[in-house]
């Protein structure tokens, strides 16, 4: 910071985002989204079973930036920062994205052939139904479980895993996390309104209660879209993995965004070199802790090596997958571990930025070693189904598009920083 | 300020965003000197009657432990109550609960300090000093376990003359070079921040004995701007060492269980749940330790309401977490839908022997915590001291759960035993409380218990931009209208 900046030093009403300065991105996200809207339309129609790992990859990796959103918020709040709350209306803009990603899961959530792909315990159940004399599926599986051992699993947590508590669940997540953005961003632009504190402070105790919602939330929603990929799995530190991943990924957009913003001539006199460098502090942080979390969850399983655990493993590492959880050690945690570390190389955007990029690529390939190796290990990178990939590319394309497209549009609804807030002197001035 | 605090919110509020203070570190604008004069005093002046009150049966239980430590060396092992199938009892649960004690001190130096949380200058110095004598305490169980305590040398990687090599396949070994680097780099910290202190009270000493020694230790210090730039280079490289190794320790300890195929042992979130619940544990300590340090030494301007109620806040958030970890290994036992996962946690929670453990370890570490979403039990003092007590205890609970009941009835029923703690068993651990606050109170005794350096650097007159004219923003405390807010007083000297 070369000088301190007053309040007088900002303009009142703070930063309007005009998306006609932003119609170089905005555009053609739009056009890609589109394309992709028609594609995905096609695979749904000729391979639903197919693309049906495609769409769950690509859904919940954008579903993994609304966390990270609603993530932070909580967090920043809960701590009582300041740093942050230059960059915080953008989070808050993320988390809201939550109606847009919902659009994205109603395939999932509405279409049996989607859903009874994924879930193959949704197509047991159907089955138990089928067999059982009133149709009582519990029943049913109580039944198959004399000739297949696995439906015993099934019928034991039956309690857990059902359609309607599954369906009842999949709205909740939604809820949850829908109204902890809504209600966190309303306030701050209540603050804008009338100019009062107790809103900080409101907030701040709403995000400590919610935090607890929020990490059930996400946990979860975890177990259910992909732990229950493979009923027969578990592991008890999968949704703080998947919370690793959403924190991590949801920084590094953030960084790329404020980036951006900065290139179209907003937030320069707010956002300085001293926030990329906090920004890319917690980008490292992440990234530690993403490896620590995993490497304890594979190392803990392969020590063991118990039959009920391996199976996750053993599929992501045979065949071509092996190349690609090799790639995750090296490129989700080796090579940004080693260049984040540096505090000068920190604090530059051009930098930072390259870096940002390289985290969503790394988020992307670790979403996608979470999901498809699911689609059937004949389907590993070695011996790939001719133009499967073009369906998750497609399917990527389709709802990262339409929802940057949608972002950036409605960006310019309120300003891009708090401009009330009583800690924004704090963030603007901070030096770490 | 008082018009802010009543103002209703309207539109006739001003445009321009009114600014939220932070809360004071250091309470009735002490000075520099008043801060050296009151920590040094305390090593300097003679020590009050409750200090002898509470050396004097240290040293004896301390006694107490090599006594029994003494009697188990010419006895054997056998004098502790394990018997299979539990070959893990008290030693290891105690092992585990003093190492977990020994996280708050290097999470307070290193992590806090590289996340920039100004609050820790008031508290760190005692919570290094506490870790130390948390591992050092640790470190005797296993030690000791082994049997023949003279071989335990055998646990290094050195060559020995019955040729045998270490099984570094084992995550026992592992244990030994994570307790021993992590104490060794937090003594080293420990020391680092406590050079220029010595150097403080080398020259306040008459000439002498302790003058001497005060001044060996502080390396020659000199105050000069070279000294100070490295020494924050050096504390800065060994807060980015020691963070990680907040994280190993307890990682480690807990791979002496996940890795294991006992259910009840083995599960995936093992890890950070025991670096959270080591955490967790290590802060109540902290506390236990310094409201009755600011209250006998009259550092309440220091350790401010505001220390204890951040604390609190880990406390919970921490307690929290261990609760999440508890709930999600109750989930996955029934999810998993596997017997022996099923059943140890029915054993364990239900129908086993020592199941009244179990929800002593659930009272104390996820519900009495919770006390402390209330700022009335943050400010209160006699609560934090009931919670933290209850937290210290509820993590030894904790560990005597993952150990002992799930040993007691693993796997054969035929086997199944119940554990009973030998008189050697209660005695070497009390006489272990013994040696830990022996230590604590030679530290109270001898060295600055706060560090005078950096908590001179958090005052708002040591910012080069303070401005002491410039305009007030708003006090927290103002809006919520809290009976009890810390209305600075006049100083006295």
């Amino acid at each position: 910071m070369s000088h301190h900046v007053s309040i007088k030093d900002l303009p009142e009403g703070g930063e309007k985002f005009d998306p006609a300065k932003a119609s170089g991105v905005i555009t053609p996200m739009l056009g890609f989204g589109l394309l992709g809207l028609f594609g995905s339309l096609y695979y749904f129609a000729a391979k639903p079973a197919e693309f049906a790992y495609s769409w769950l990859f690509a859904f919940f990796f954008c579903f993994t930036f609304v966390v990270g959103g609603c993530f932070w918020i909580l967090l920043h709040h809960a701590s009582n920062s300041s740093w942050n709350v230059v960059i915080r209306r953008l989070f808050e803009h993320l988390a809201n994205m939550v109606p847009v990603i919902f659009i994205f899961s109603l395939p999932i959530l509405l279409m049996p052939s989607v859903r009874n792909a994924l879930y193959e315990w949704m197509v047991h159940h159907q089955a138990a139904a089928e067999h059982a004399t009133n149709g009582d599926v519990r029943e049913g599986l109580h039944h198959m479980s004399e000739s297949n051992p696995h439906m015993h699993i099934l019928w034991a947590k039956y309690g857990y895993m059902n359609k309607t508590f599954w369906y009842i669940r999949f709205i909740l997540y939604f809820l949850v996390l829908g109204h902890i953005a809504r209600t966190l961003r309303g306030k701050s632009l209540k603050q804008e309104q009338d100019g009062d504190i107790k809103h900080t402070i409101k907030s701040r105790f709403f995000a400590c209660r919610w935090l607890l919602f929020f990490a059930l939330t996400a946990t979860f929603a975890a177990v259910d879209w992909l732990m229950g990929l493979d009923y027969t799995w578990f592991s008890t530190m999968w949704g703080v993995y998947i919370f690793a991943g959403c924190a991590w990924s949801s920084m590094a957009l953030m960084l790329l965004l404020v980036s951006y913003l900065r290139s179209l001539g907003y937030l320069r006199k707010v956002v300085t070199e001293e926030h990329y460098h906090l920004m890319g502090k917690l980008l490292f942080a992440f990234t530690v802790f993403w490896a620590y979390i995993a490497f304890s969850q594979y190392f803990l399983i392969w020590y063991a090596n118990i039959t009920e655990e391996t199976r996750f493993y053993l599929l992501r590492n045979t065949e071509g997958w092996r190349w690609v959880s090799i790639a995750l050690v090296i490129g989700h945690f080796v090579v940004p571990f080693v260049f984040l570390l540096q505090q000068q190389l920190k604090k530059k955007p051009a930098f930072i930025c390259f870096w940002g990029v390289w985290v969503l690529s790394m988020h992307v390939l670790d979403i996608y070693w979470n999901v498809i190796p699911e689609r059937g290990p004949s389907l590993g990178i070695g011996v790939l189904a001719p133009g499967a990939w073009v369906g998750d590319v497609v399917a990527l394309v389709t709802i990262f598009c339409l929802s940057g497209w949608y972002f950036l549009r409605s960006l310019n609804k309120y300003s891009l920083y708090p401009w009330r807030d009583p800690r924004l002197i704090e963030s603007v001035n901070v030096v770490n | 300020m008082e018009a802010t605090a009543t103002a209703p919110a309207s539109s006739s509020a001003p445009a321009t965003p009114r600014i939220l203070e932070r809360e004071p570190l250091v309470l009735n604008h002490r000075s520099y000197s008043w801060i050296t004069n009151r920590i040094c005093g305390i090593v300097e002046n003679k020590q009050p009657g409750l200090w002898w009150a509470l050396f004097i049966p240290s040293v004896i239980l301390a006694g107490v432990m090599v006594f029994c430590f003494t009697y188990l060396i010419a006895a054997g092992v056998g004098v502790w109550g394990q018997k299979q199938p539990v070959a893990w009892a008290w030693d290891i649960t105690n092992f585990v609960f003093w190492i977990g004690i020994g996280h708050a001190g290097t999470l307070i130096s290193a992590i806090l300090f590289l996340t920039r949380q100004k609050w820790r200058t008031s508290v760190n110095r005692a919570a290094e000093a506490m870790t130390i004598f948390a591992v050092m305490c640790a470190g005797v169980y296993p030690m000791f376990h082994v049997g023949r305590v003279w071989m335990v040398w055998f646990l290094a990687p050195i060559p020995n003359a019955n040729a045998i090599w270490q099984n570094f396949k084992s995550p026992l070994l592992w244990d030994v070079f994570a307790v021993s680097t992590y104490f060794s780099v937090s003594v080293v910290f420990w020391y680092i921040g406590l050079v220029p202190d010595l150097a403080t009270l080398r020259d306040r000493c008459k000439p002498g004995l302790k003058k001497l020694l005060y001044g060996m230790f502080a390396l020659g210090w000199r105050g000069a701007n070279r000294h100070w730039s490295h020494y924050e280079t050096a504390y800065m490289l060994l807060a980015a060492l020691s963070t990680p190794l907040v994280l190993s320790v307890h990682s480690v300890v807990s791979f002496d269980f996940a890795t294991s195929v006992v259910p009840g042992w083995h599960t995936t979130i093992f890890p950070p749940y025991f670096v959270a619940g080591a955490i967790f544990g290590g802060f109540a300590m902290v506390l236990t330790l310094m409201i009755p340090c600011r209250k006998i030494y009259g550092l309440q301007d220091l350790i401010t309401p505001k220390h204890i109620d951040n604390m609190a806040k880990i406390i919970l958030l921490t307690g929290t977490i261990v609760g999440y970890a508890y709930c999600m290994e109750l989930f996955m036992a029934y999810y998993s839908a596997s017997p022996y996962e099923g059943a140890a946690f029915k054993l364990r929670t239900l129908d086993g022997p020592s199941v009244w453990y179990y929800y002593a370890m659930f009272f104390c570490n996820v519900i009495s915590p919770q006390l402390f979403w209330f700022r009335w039990a943050r400010h209160n003092m006699w609560t934090v001291m009931a919670v933290s007590m209850c937290v210290n205890a509820g993590m030894w609970y904790e560990r005597y759960v993952i150990i002992v009941t799930t040993l007691e009835v693993h796997m054969t029923p035929g086997a199944w035993r119940t554990f009973h703690a030998t008189w050697v068993d209660n005695w070497t651990f009390i006489g272990t409380f013994g040696f830990f606050m022996m230590n604590f109170l030679l530290f109270l005794r001898f060295l600055p218990v706060i560090a005078i350096g950096e908590v001179k650097g958090v005052l708002p007159e040591s910012n080069p931009h303070h401005d002491p004219h410039g305009e007030k923003g708003v006090q927290e405390e103002d809006l919520m209208g809290y009976p009890d807010r810390h209305v600075p007083k006049a100083a006295n000297a």
